[in-house]
């Protein structure tokens, strides 16, 4: 950690503070009670992933996460939670039980395996990125990237959000109902 | 060349002074150009010309009394409206409004920022705008205001969608994401409100619906839902949902006249600042005229317009023009 | 400007994850069962994005567009079925759902 100059401060601020509001915002989501809450707290995580993706200068990911995710996906969600209310379990009521406490022994279990693994395969190589130039993280290598070497991606996602389109249009027709009883 | 950081910060702090006294002044011009077109006068009491309604109007929005329900969540219900109005003036500042000019030592650029992906970066504020239409409404309390947010974010969401269809046709005859990139195409090439006709008018009937503007204004209006979603907002946090709705305008118009109208390229002199305040008040003067003359469309024919006509519209404007700047 | 190394980066991106399956597991509205699905969809794609970086590759932030347009269906498909289980008086509860007939 050589702090040169004044821009790498800055750069170090940035990312402490996103990451501990990424951090902070992701146990707030599973920890309010009512439904609402965590989706506001889900956004903020979302804005807080985009400053992480800007600092990894992956400018084109971090502007179409805050359009698509926090934009768009997220005020789904939102409708449906103001719509169906906000009577959501509180998640320690009635004590922990013990599925719970396996739950979080588990996760943290986990979580230390995957840090120790990365630790032990990586070693020091993870310290240094090649410098990478303007055009990185930009439109145009993404829209070349797209279309060259992963067309395949690109096409199978438009068919995927058509699916994605057709399966919402039918689960929320409203003939499903009368049709079934 | 690049600029020092502190003239950028000297360069927002001016862009945001003037854009709300736009905003001020705007809300006279809306009432005078209204009553002219209604064949009466319009506000001519407080000042000459009545010049000084906006102060009467300030002074009258900070003196009432801001009420706060009992039951409205404090924390959400008072950070709604800062941040719509947040997210519609941090949207201005990749708007080009001139070209550099070097003052003194020092190099201040025609923007107040210019990344590459300037025209999402605004698109991106803009759907963080509709959460504080979601949040202002949820947290009120009331069943008018819920009503009224779902249906205007409702709105906004789908015209949103025709809205950045209808820019593509642009972004791909400048070639180029960013804003500025797309107005020095078009003092290469030409204006691209010759080319891009389907895709202005689709750009303008979407922006209309998205800024919750007369005749898309069925949400918020009086005979309709009470008021929508700012029913259980008085005073300056009413005047804060006031002024995030005429500053998306005034950054729509900016947005329209960047991409459509040449920015701030002018046919003869070149006084850049000065032709896009022009073009800026004429698309400004069309959304007024729009209000003064149209009546207001019902909640279904809004949606069936934004989904059935608009989008498969730009879908459509979009492949041809894609289609044509390959083959030209 | 060099800011953090890529293993910061990591660190977060796992903690994101397991706070999401932490989420998933223990919760039992499926609306928050489902935010946290999106928590560790998005620490993928920050682990995604860090590689790409540390590479100098554009591959990482193609995977990690593809994994946010699938992450959005599934959000469309999973609202719908939520929905519909609002519509038929079900009680939204994953614990008490526990079969495929309505």
């Amino acid at each position: 950690m050589i702090l040169a100059d004044a821009g790498n401060i800055l750069v170090w601020i940035v990312w402490v503070v996103a990451a501990f509001a990424c951090l902070g915002s992701g146990i707030a989501v599973i920890s309010f009670s009512n439904p609402f809450y965590s989706a506001l707290s889900l956004i903020g995580n979302l804005a807080s992933l985009a400053v992480l993706y800007l600092l990894l200068a992956a400018e084109f990911v971090a502007a179409a996460q805050v359009l698509v995710y926090a934009g768009a996906v997220m005020v789904m969600f939102l409708f449906v939670i103001a719509y169906l209310g906000g009577h959501a379990d509180a998640p320690w009521a009635g004590g922990p039980s013990w599925q719970a406490l396996w739950a979080v022994a588990a996760s943290a279990a986990l979580l230390v395996e995957v840090i120790v693994v990365i630790g032990l395969k990586t070693g020091g190589r993870l310290s240094h990125s090649p410098p990478t130039d303007f055009s990185f993280g930009s439109p145009a290598t993404i829209g070349r990237l797209f279309l060259t070497d992963h067309l395949l991606a690109f096409e199978i996602t438009s068919i995927v959000l058509l699916i994605a389109a057709v399966g919402g249009v039918i689960l929320g027709s409203h003939s499903r109902e009368t049709a079934a009883e | 060349m690049t600029e020092v950081w502190w003239v950028s910060l000297i360069k927002a702090f001016v862009i945001i002074n003037l854009l709300m006294l736009t905003f001020a002044y705007m809300t006279l011009i809306e009432r005078k150009v209204l009553a002219r077109m209604q064949l009466r006068y319009g506000p001519n009491r407080a000042g000459p010309f009545g010049l000084l309604q906006p102060i009467a109007d300030l002074v009258k929005l900070i003196r009432k009394e801001a009420f706060f329900p009992a039951s409205a969540v404090d924390v959400l219900y008072i950070t709604a409206p800062v941040l719509s109005c947040f997210t519609a003036l941090a949207a201005f500042s990749v708007i080009p409004f001139g070209p550099g000019w070097t003052i003194g030592d020092y190099y201040v650029s025609g923007e107040v920022v210019n990344v590459s992906i300037s025209l999402i970066l605004l698109f991106a504020l803009g759907s963080l705008g509709i959460y504080g239409f979601i949040v202002g409404g949820w947290a009120s309390d009331s069943k008018y205001s819920l009503l009224g947010s779902m249906r205007t974010c409702a709105q906004m969401v789908s015209y949103e969608v025709s809205l950045t269809f209808a820019v593509l046709g642009v972004v791909l005859m400048g070639r180029s994401l960013s804003l500025v990139d797309i107005v020095h195409k078009q003092d290469e090439t030409f204006w691209f409100f010759g080319p891009q006709f389907v895709g202005l008018l689709i750009f303008f009937v979407a922006g209309v619906a998205e800024t919750n503007r007369p005749p898309f204004d069925l949400p918020e209006a009086d005979t309709e839902l009470v008021a929508g979603y700012h029913t259980e907002y008085s005073g300056m946090r009413f005047g804060l949902f006031q002024m995030g709705e005429y500053v998306n305008m005034i950054t729509l118009s900016a947005l329209a006249v960047t991409l459509f109208f040449g920015g701030w390229y002018g046919p003869w002199a070149p006084l850049g600042p000065l032709w896009f305040a022009l073009k800026l008040f004429a698309v400004i003067f069309i959304f007024l005229w729009l209000r003064a003359t149209l009546p207001r469309l019902r909640y279904d024919q809004l949606m069936r317009l934004g989904w059935k006509v608009l989008l498969p519209l730009a879908t459509v404007n979009a492949v041809v023009t894609a289609a044509l700047v390959v083959a030209l | 400007m060099n800011g953090p190394a890529v293993t910061w980066y990591l660190c977060v991106a796992a903690f994101l994850f397991f706070t999401g399956a932490l989420g998933v597991l223990i919760r039992r509205s499926p609306l928050i069962v489902l935010l946290s699905l999106e928590l560790m969809l998005n620490g993928a794609n920050l682990a995604l994005i860090a590689f790409s970086r540390f590479h100098g590759r554009g591959d990482g932030q193609i995977f990690a567009l593809t994994v946010m347009a699938v992450a959005a269906s599934e959000v469309v498909v999973g609202l719908g079925l939520i929905v519909a289980m609002a519509r038929r008086k079900l009680d939204l509860d994953v614990d008490k759902l526990r079969t495929l007939r309505g």
